[in-house]
């Protein structure tokens, strides 16, 4: 090219300004849709992954050790006995805590009421970091430790049996033998976990206390809680290598409905970009035709002078991409300052329990992926150079000596 | 003043742009009056302030002093709204060019200005039709200014412009885009318009042959009148 | 100065409203003017018309079959309860002299199907295996055609007489029963006594929903009240009218009897407030395109009033008041909504009316929510026709807007300065 390209950056640049009003209304056009996608975007991804975080927490964890037949027969018959070393030999590094519990059903009854639940013998030191129950407000008293025979139930469960705080309930559940046990538990606590679903389906008690009632030293289940959940295949091999008669699940086997969603959300994110990009493309090609058109005149005048037509696609291509890269840079800047501004959480209580269903809490905390940013800037900066392509080409067919008669 | 016999008087008109730099004085002081039935040309160099002289006529521009009556009418006491309505029933224009409605075709855009008047359909049809009879362009009425030449453009222009019958007819250089052949039928049909049915012309203009059409030559230089003479006008 | 009066207070007031068919006409011809603008403007419009009104049938579509789907398995489209049975389901709450009750709205409103339930927990044993659950006494032949639950029977059959019992497969699984063995039921009644049925599994049900197919167990209502004690009390009257639309118009009837009408939002919030949060979520999603859309426009019209200040400064020297060329602008602006409404709501339409008619298939990721909600592997759009006339009626006050906004600069034009301008 015999023109240099700092000489062409300029011209485009000065016609920039030269058209200063549409160029304006043009960048805040693709600042507004940028900055809009970005936020939405760590709005959804806020969701999604509260949506996986909340599965984990609800006892489930990123991993799972269960008897072979638990998952069919979620009974004390199906549990299995743990050594004294029984942590297989995973850096600390990777891991938020683990723990073991035992899980069976039973049925609680007040005075009044009866109602059916998952009873949960816990370690409570262990439960503080991994699951729901270990950060759940609790009214009353929380376990004490592993031999605390009293009872934590959720709000809902308590309200339902009609029973509350320091009252006693008859707990029915089946032993190790196969027969029935019977025991009178005191209510130690009160828990409320926001998500109604899990305040009615669990209670807890110290683990060896239901052990002792179940005439048994087998837990039910080994549940691990991973700093990042990418690292859940390596550590689960690790784990199915250490427990080899038993079952070893990931998040997604143990939660297959969450799983699928937080796959379509994927989906959904860059449906709705794609969206709001080609909205913003009919107003962009616009644009961009409109000012190739107006200058028909100087682009016929500037190719009599001599200026080659790849130039001339140059000048327009790089006037567009300043419009895509000022806009992009800016809306991006504004996108994550709205990130910022609402980093405390946008609060959707008004919806909470619809929230709840689908998995998500009634604040929701906008996650900032930068992945998502780049793809954002990447796809925009395609679509400006797409959007110009045609102006470009009109520009191009320009005869010089039609362009010059044509201007008055 | 006698309204009956005068349609346009100018008094101690200036009009001065406060543009950057130095104001530019574009009238001067200027006393200016026509006769009604009168064909005036307005001449002079760039600047001599003849098409601003044309303006504040039109009601188009603002006197910075001095008074405008057209038709009895002081134009100084009139606002924007009231001025539109002047120039719509009062004042035909023709410019040297864009002068027609582009999307509308030549028979609409004569209608156009009726339209605006708010008379009604048939009634506009029928004067439209006949106007462009009057003026030899029958064939023409379904054309879109771009499918008409030039010529065949101030015509249709001329023909919105009286229409409406308006007492003045202001044309600012009507001339520039023709040919001196269709600037000569040009000047017949102003000739035409202001003999047989008595309107009022006012021309601004340095084309020597439409200066040549009209009874009265005004000259004007630096916002001033120059001089202004009757002659005997051309055959 | 009375002439001056006279001269112009005789010429009718211009009225801003286009009243004359010609400025329409030049309004429609100045948008083809420029056809690559006006196709890509209103492309623009009819993008987001044809996406609002595809994503919302395809939304009210998915919502009515989900809604439809999840009512028709146990909860109906409304139902008659204590007033305090929703909060505290407790054995006591109950409706008395309810299959009297039932009969009458069978006979008052036009309902597709009626039944009474009674609703208690208890523990359930077979063999040594004990579980705590929900029972649901029923009457076999009401619900055969008010739920879609006695045609999910997959293993034996569904009730018949007072003996048989009907589980959901994971709780058979979880008892370790199978059709066939002998089931008992343990529980209290109202005053505290125990409340005892046994009994043989006559029907293993399997729904699909993971919920219900772990907690259901159902009996006989004659068997439920006589275990309970409840003589001819029930828990709920459950209805289902042939339409959903018609739900509104039955609870606003007054329910007597000291009793309250559960529409099915209050007994499914979980699918009411879904429903909402996408209705919010598309919402959203069509603000941010409709506001594109006016930053189109107003651009488009800002290149539009600056190409053609000449047209009007000349305009206005005839004699058009600025007001009348905004005017005229405006006029430009609806027709180019129209023209992009038009085009965008008849492809909406036209895809929507062929998809309605073939239906969508899901992927299997997909289609494994859908099936957690009760749908089916394949969604049918519902023409949404409030979409479009909303979306219409939003474009036609956007686009005008935006174009107003970018026009305003015709007021403050002058004539001469107008014309002066070359372009």
């Amino acid at each position: 090219m015999s023109m240099p390209l700092p000489l062409l950056v300029q011209l485009s640049w000065r016609n920039l300004w030269r058209a200063r009003r549409r160029n304006l209304i043009l960048i805040s056009t693709i600042v507004f849709a940028v900055g809009a996608v970005v936020l939405n975007n760590a709005l959804i991804r806020g969701f999604q992954y509260d949506m996986r975080d909340d599965a984990v927490r609800n006892l489930t964890g990123h991993i799972k050790v269960l008897a072979p037949g638990y998952r069919d027969d979620p009974s004390i018959m199906q549990s299995f006995e743990l050594g004294s070393d029984w942590r297989p030999d995973v850096a600390d590094s990777q891991l938020m805590g683990w723990t073991r519990r035992v899980v069976v059903p039973a049925v609680v009854m007040s005075e009044r009421e009866t109602r059916g639940i998952n009873l949960v013998g816990i370690d409570p030191g262990d439960e503080r970091d991994i699951s729901f129950i270990g950060g759940a407000s609790i009214a009353g008293e929380g376990l004490k430790d592993v031999g605390d025979s009293r009872l934590l139930m959720g709000a809902e469960l308590a309200d339902q049996l009609s029973t509350k705080l320091n009252r006693r309930v008859v707990v029915i559940t089946q032993g190790a033998d196969g027969l029935n046990r019977e025991a009178g538990f005191r209510i130690a606590g009160v828990f409320d976990a926001e998500g109604t679903a899990l305040e009615k389906a669990y209670a807890f008690t110290g683990r060896v206390a239901l052990q002792k009632l179940l005439d048994t030293n087998a837990v039910t289940e080994v549940s691990i809680r991973l700093n990042d959940a990418a690292s859940e295949p390596t550590v689960g091999a690790r784990m199915t290598a250490h427990f080899h008669d038993l079952e070893v699940k990931g998040w997604r086997d143990l939660e297959p409905l969450a799983a699928a969603m937080f796959e379509f959300v994927d989906v959904s994110i860059l449906i709705m970009f794609v969206i709001v990009m080609l909205a913003l493309a009919f107003g962009l090609v616009n644009t961009l035709i409109t000012a190739v058109m107006e200058r028909v005149r100087e682009f016929g005048m500037l190719r009599a002078i001599g200026m080659r037509p790849a130039q001339i696609v140059a000048q327009v291509l790089i006037e567009s991409s300043l419009v895509m890269l000022l806009g992009l840079s800016i809306g991006i800047m504004v996108g994550l300052g709205l990130t910022a501004y609402f980093a405390d959480g946008i609060d959707l209580s008004s919806f909470a329990q619809g929230m709840e269903m689908v998995g998500m809490r009634s604040k929701l905390v906008p996650r900032l992926m930068m992945e998502d940013v780049i793809v954002v800037a990447v796809i925009s900066v395609v679509l400006g150079l797409l959007g110009s392509a045609y102006p470009a080409w009109r520009a191009v067919k320009v005869k010089p000596l039609e362009a010059l008669r044509r201007g008055t | 003043m006698n309204s009956e016999n005068v349609v346009v008087e100018c008094r101690q008109l200036s009009r001065i742009y406060e543009g950057e730099g130095v104001p530019v004085k574009a009238l001067d002081g200027v006393d200016f009056s026509v006769a009604r039935g009168d064909f005036v040309s307005l001449a002079g160099p760039s600047g001599s302030g003849k098409s601003t002289l044309l303006n504040v006529i039109g009601g188009l521009d603002q006197p910075t002093s001095g008074s405008v009556f057209v038709d009895g009418v002081d134009l100084s006491t009139l606002r924007q709204a009231a001025l539109a309505d002047l120039r719509l029933r009062k004042i035909g224009f023709v410019f040297q060019s864009y002068n027609l409605i582009p999307v509308l075709s030549a028979a609409e855009n004569v209608e156009f200005i009726m339209q605006l008047q708010g008379v009604g359909a048939a009634e506009r049809r029928r004067r439209a039709t006949d106007m462009l009879d009057t003026l030899g362009l029958a064939d023409l009425g379904n054309r879109r200014p771009g499918e008409l030449s030039g010529g065949q453009q101030q015509r249709v222009a001329v023909a919105r412009a009286i229409v409406t019958h308006p007492v003045l007819l202001l044309a600012d250089e009507p001339s520039a885009n023709l040919d001196s052949k269709t600037t000569k039928e040009l000047l017949e049909l102003l000739r035409t318009i202001n003999r047989q049915h008595g309107v009022t012309i006012v021309t601004a203009t340095h084309d020597q042959m439409v200066m040549s059409y009209a009874q009265r030559q005004v000259h004007l230089r630096d916002g001033r009148i120059e001089s202004d003479q009757r002659v005997a006008a051309a055959a | 100065m009375p002439l001056e009066s006279s001269a112009i207070e005789v010429t009718p007031p211009q009225s801003l409203a286009p009243r004359m068919p010609l400025i329409g006409a030049i309004a429609w011809r100045n948008l083809w003017r420029n056809r690559r603008r006006t196709w890509l403007t209103s492309g623009g419009i009819a993008f987001a018309i044809f996406l609002m009104v595809v994503a919302r049938s395809l939304q009210v579509g998915v919502f009515d079959t989900m809604t439809d789907n999840t009512t028709a398995m146990l909860t109906g489209h409304a139902q008659l309860q204590h007033p305090e049975f929703m909060d505290d389901p407790a054995l006591r709450h109950t409706v008395t002299d309810a299959s009297a009750v039932a009969r009458a709205i069978a006979e008052r409103f036009g309902v597709r199907a009626v039944a009474e339930r009674g609703v208690a927990f208890a523990l359930v044993s077979v063999g040594e295996k004990s579980f705590g659950a929900q029972v649901i006494g029923v009457d076999p032949p009401a619900e055969q055609s008010l739920s879609s639950l006695p045609g999910a029977v997959r293993e034996g059959r569904y009730l018949e007489s007072g003996d048989d019992v009907v589980v959901g497969a994971a709780l058979a699984r979880n008892l370790g029963a199978s059709v066939g063995d002998e089931l008992v039921i343990l529980g209290s009644t109202r005053d505290g006594g125990i409340a005892a049925f046994a009994g043989t599994i006559a029907g293993i049900v399997v729904t699909g929903v993971a919920d219900v197919d772990r907690s259901v167990l159902q009996i006989t209502l004659t068997a439920f009240q006589e275990a309970f004690e409840l003589g001819d009390e029930a828990h709920m009257i459950v209805v289902r009218m042939n339409a959903l639309g018609e739900v509104p118009s039955l609870i606003a009837r007054p329910a007597g009897n000291g009793l309250i009408w559960r529409p099915w939002q209050d007994l499914l919030p979980e699918v009411e407030q879904m429903i909402q949060i996408k209705q919010q979520g598309s919402f959203i999603m069509f603000g941010i395109v409709a506001l594109l859309i006016m930053f189109s426009v107003f651009n488009t019209f800002a290149m539009v009033v600056y190409e053609r200040v000449r047209e009007f400064g000349m305009l206005m020297a005839l004699g058009m008041k600025p007001l009348r060329v905004l005017g005229m602008l405006e006029l430009e602006a609806v027709w180019l909504t129209l023209f992009g409404v038009g085009i965008g709501g008849a492809l909406a339409v036209a895809l929507v009316v062929v998809l309605a008619a073939v239906g969508i298939p899901l992927g299997a990721d997909i289609g494994a929510v859908f099936a957690s909600l009760n749908l089916p592997d394949r969604v049918y759009p519902s023409l949404s026709l409030s979409t479009l006339l909303g979306g219409a009626i939003a474009m036609l006050l956007i686009v005008p807007l935006a174009g107003l906004l970018a026009a305003l600069r015709v007021l403050r034009l002058s004539p001469v300065t107008a014309l002066r301008e070359s372009t």
